[in-house]
């Protein structure tokens, strides 16, 4: 072999072994990864935290939790009127639609370790109201909410569901105000007083440029800072429950939970987005709700594995990779 | 004094160009990065080690090869000290696109421009050995790794653009130096790699075709077949699993989809307009090979020279800054084997690439501003606004976007003019042999 060559065979090769142990990697990494765990030690908790490399860890300890829903529901059915904005995306990326969004869920939820996740038509939907929601959520990001639960009247299927417990997740415009029928859309005088007590949602593209001071939009690493289809809390019945999230305009924000009921209304601001996607992901998973409070919470590196204890609360939820998350974990604290 | 005139690869003069280039490198690489890109590499990832794989959850947009690559080095990043990736800038928030708004950390910016620059220095190796073998010049082979390792617009793709299109050159190379060899499965290999890399290399198929029937003139059909063996292989092992997955339309959908994506007449104008220039590419490219193999002309200097051709007309179609870095070392090696007067497009093309690369400063500033005392995020953000006010971008962006082009349609004149065919007489005229020489 002539002697010039040689390292023109050896970058062959680097190139070579780069795209086929790269590829190997692709196909078998997974969540099994990594893991973590939370074990109570007298008036505090104790966690542990291990994975394959090296990242930024948060552990956050929570009082009032929802804790993790059992399953998750996310409607779509095409066959029903739906009422969304359509979104530009950055060249080469697939168009954000409906159908994308509902799609994506799941692979989004798998990494925060919900895995029970199915995509329900207007007809399943109306069956997995007929029960009491506890425990349950339910994402719509259709925009209108099928006649299959909803009829533009304080009575409807979807409110009985969720002040028995459910958890409604809902974006991508005026909460209440569009009835989906098959094939067309009817609109409803007054809708978003029926889930939140008056009309208050902003339909104005506003963006939130501060960032909530309650220590969650940090914790979460919640990114989206669209306001519109947002309540202005300032609008809201005076006795409303709710914890905001995110971003703020000083009235609205881009995360509003509301409790109804026993259960919950949690509101994203903003048309389509990834980040929206991924914060709906990230609340569903923290099982943040109306009461939830803060209470402590550890952050830094970890190399391979970790360690630490935390001030004791009802659940504590891990975030490994920060913005770029590998492994999210809500632990539910049983005494 | 000559610092290449040693004989060895490891002279004074090499060794001197090789910590410089790896250098500047490094140190503009950390401080300033396009965040859209290096952000979309943190979020590849991360997606990849949360068990995502490169297309379940959005945000890969290409075909699988530099995702392998991407996947391959992150291993590698613990033990360069990355820990933190990134972060989200709330300041940064007011400010479209929304991906523009993150800033990678200074130590996941110095990990990525550790893997461009290796990829750099094997094409500038590369260039040094075809140069080599077309001059026997081992001179006139260092100076064009010097040249392509030192490039202005090559460092700033690499660092403060992120783009990958280096690993694009360095397949298409591989191609070549395989072909040189006579080993056509690898050569195959290499330009399969290279064409789902990024898709700019598959044009190259017809003057690779037209050389490879024309260098052997009893045993092409062989030689053919292997090559498409080689092909078929790469393609095979890197495609194979995405197509069980169901993911094969995923892979496909930086071609598929990138002229769809947005709404209203500008871009159905794009769809319509590239589909046509890029019909009209193929066409020339059919003509190129064509006229190449009438040639009868089977040797590798000749089919250097074709191929060289070749890239510039998949260049004709006006891209982004980091597209001409398939066609950068090309034209080194154009400007020190071929003709002289390639050196002012290449000078051209360095300054005006550049530009166009640096047009977006302002938010390439994002990671110094966020992870270094040198400037603070309120800074970041006035001085975003002012640049957005006087209209600098554009100005900027549009003097190297259009500068960039005609330094590949003045490169293209001249390579025409040498292949024989008539061109007004508008640059001066000069032979490749007189210069070659």
């Amino acid at each position: 072999m002539e002697k010039g060559s040689i390292p023109v065979y050896l970058i062959t090769i680097m190139v070579v072994m780069l795209i086929l142990i790269g590829e190997i990697i692709v196909f078998t990494s997974s969540q099994d990864d990594f893991s973590s765990d939370v074990t109570i030690e007298d008036d505090t908790l104790t966690y542990s935290l291990e994975g394959k490399g090296s990242y930024t860890y948060d552990v956050v300890s929570l009082n009032g939790s929802l804790g993790s829903p059992s399953e998750v529901f996310v409607y779509y059915d095409p066959g029903y009127g739906s009422m969304v904005n359509q979104v530009s995306v950055s060249t080469g990326a697939m168009a954000l639609d409906q159908g994308y969004y509902v799609e994506q869920m799941s692979p989004t939820l798998k990494v925060r370790g919900i895995t029970n996740v199915k995509i329900v038509d207007a007809e399943e939907l109306g069956t997995i109201m007929a029960n009491p929601g506890y425990g349950k959520a339910v994402v719509i990001l259709s925009g209108a909410i099928p006649d299959t639960v909803y009829d533009g009247m304080s009575e409807s299927v979807i409110l009985d569901w969720i002040e028995t417990g459910g958890r409604l997740y809902w974006a991508g415009n005026v909460i209440g105000q569009y009835i989906a029928h098959k094939g067309s859309v009817e609109e409803v005088e007054c809708g978003q007083s029926i889930f939140l007590g008056a009309e208050c949602i902003n339909t104005e593209d506003t963006r939130g440029e501060e960032v909530i001071d309650n220590g969650f939009r940090d914790v979460l690493y919640l990114q989206n800072n669209l306001l519109r289809f947002a309540p202005d809390l300032s609008l809201l019945p005076e006795d409303s429950v709710c914890v905001v999230m995110g971003y703020t305009d000083g009235s609205c924000n881009s995360i509003t939970s509301l409790s109804v009921g026993k259960g919950s209304v949690c509101i994203f601001g903003g048309d389509y987005s990834s980040r929206q996607r991924i914060d709906l992901a990230q609340v569903i998973a923290s099982g943040v709700g109306p009461e939830t409070e803060l209470v402590e919470y550890a952050t830094g590196v970890m190399n391979h594995s970790i360690n630490g204890t935390i001030g004791k609360a009802d659940a504590v939820y891990v975030v490994l990779g920060g913005f770029f998350p590998v492994y999210c974990r809500l632990h539910e604290v049983v005494e | 004094m000559n610092l290449f005139k040693e004989d060895r690869f490891f002279c004074k003069g090499m060794i001197l160009v090789i910590i410089l280039g790896i250098v500047i490198r490094l140190v503009l690489g950390t401080v300033l990065k396009f965040n859209g890109d290096s952000y979309s590499w943190a979020l590849i990832i991360s997606n990849v080690e949360a068990g995502s794989g490169l297309y379940d959850v959005s945000g890969y947009n290409y075909s699988p090869v530099w995702g392998y690559i991407l996947s391959a080095f992150a291993q590698l990043m613990p033990l360069i000290g990355v820990g933190e990736w990134g972060t989200l800038i709330p300041e940064l928030l007011v400010f479209e696109p929304e991906q523009l708004a993150f800033a990678t950390s200074v130590e996941f910016n110095f990990a990525i421009t550790c893997l461009f620059t290796a990829a750099d220095l094997a094409v500038a190796y590369l260039a040094y050995w075809i140069v080599k073998e077309l001059t026997g010049d081992t001179i006139k082979a260092k100076i064009a790794f010097a040249v392509y390792l030192l490039a202005i617009h090559v460092i700033i793709i690499s660092t403060a653009g992120a783009m990958f299109d280096s690993f694009s050159a360095l397949l298409t190379l591989l191609c070549v130096f395989f072909l040189y060899k006579n080993n056509y499965v690898c050569a195959g290999a290499m330009f399969a790699a290279a064409a789902l890399l990024k898709l700019f290399p598959a044009f190259l198929i017809f003057i690779l075709v037209a050389y490879l029937i024309q260098k052997d003139a009893l045993k092409w059909k062989r030689n053919l077949a292997c090559a498409a063996v080689g092909a078929i292989m790469m393609s095979a092992v890197i495609m194979v699993p995405n197509i069980i997955d169901g993911h094969l339309m995923d892979s496909m959908s930086f071609i598929i989809s990138r002229a769809t994506s947005n709404e209203g007449i500008v871009a159905l104008l794009m769809k319509y307009s590239s589909v046509i220039a890029y019909l009209i590419i193929i066409s020339l490219e059919v003509v190129l090979a064509v006229h190449y193999f009438k040639k009868k002309d089977s040797s590798e200097r000749t089919f250097v020279w074709y191929l060289f051709i070749s890239i510039m007309i998949i260049l004709l179609y006006p891209g982004t800054p980091q597209y001409v870095i398939l066609l950068a070392p090309f034209l080194v090696m154009a400007a020190v084997v071929y003709d002289r007067r390639f050196v002012r497009p290449l000078l051209l093309t360095m300054v005006c690439t550049s530009m166009f690369a640096l047009s977006s400063i302002d938010i390439q500033l994002a990671s110094l501003a966020e992870y270094t005392d040198f400037m603070s995020v309120n800074s970041l953000v006035d001085f975003i606004r002012a640049y957005d006010d006087s209209g600098l971008f554009y100005v900027i962006g549009g003097i190297g976007g259009v500068g960039q082009y005609i330094s590949i349609i003045w490169s293209l004149i001249i390579a025409l003019e040498d292949t024989g065919f008539k061109i007004p007489k508008i640059l001066g005229k000069r032979s490749p042999q007189e210069t070659s020489e």
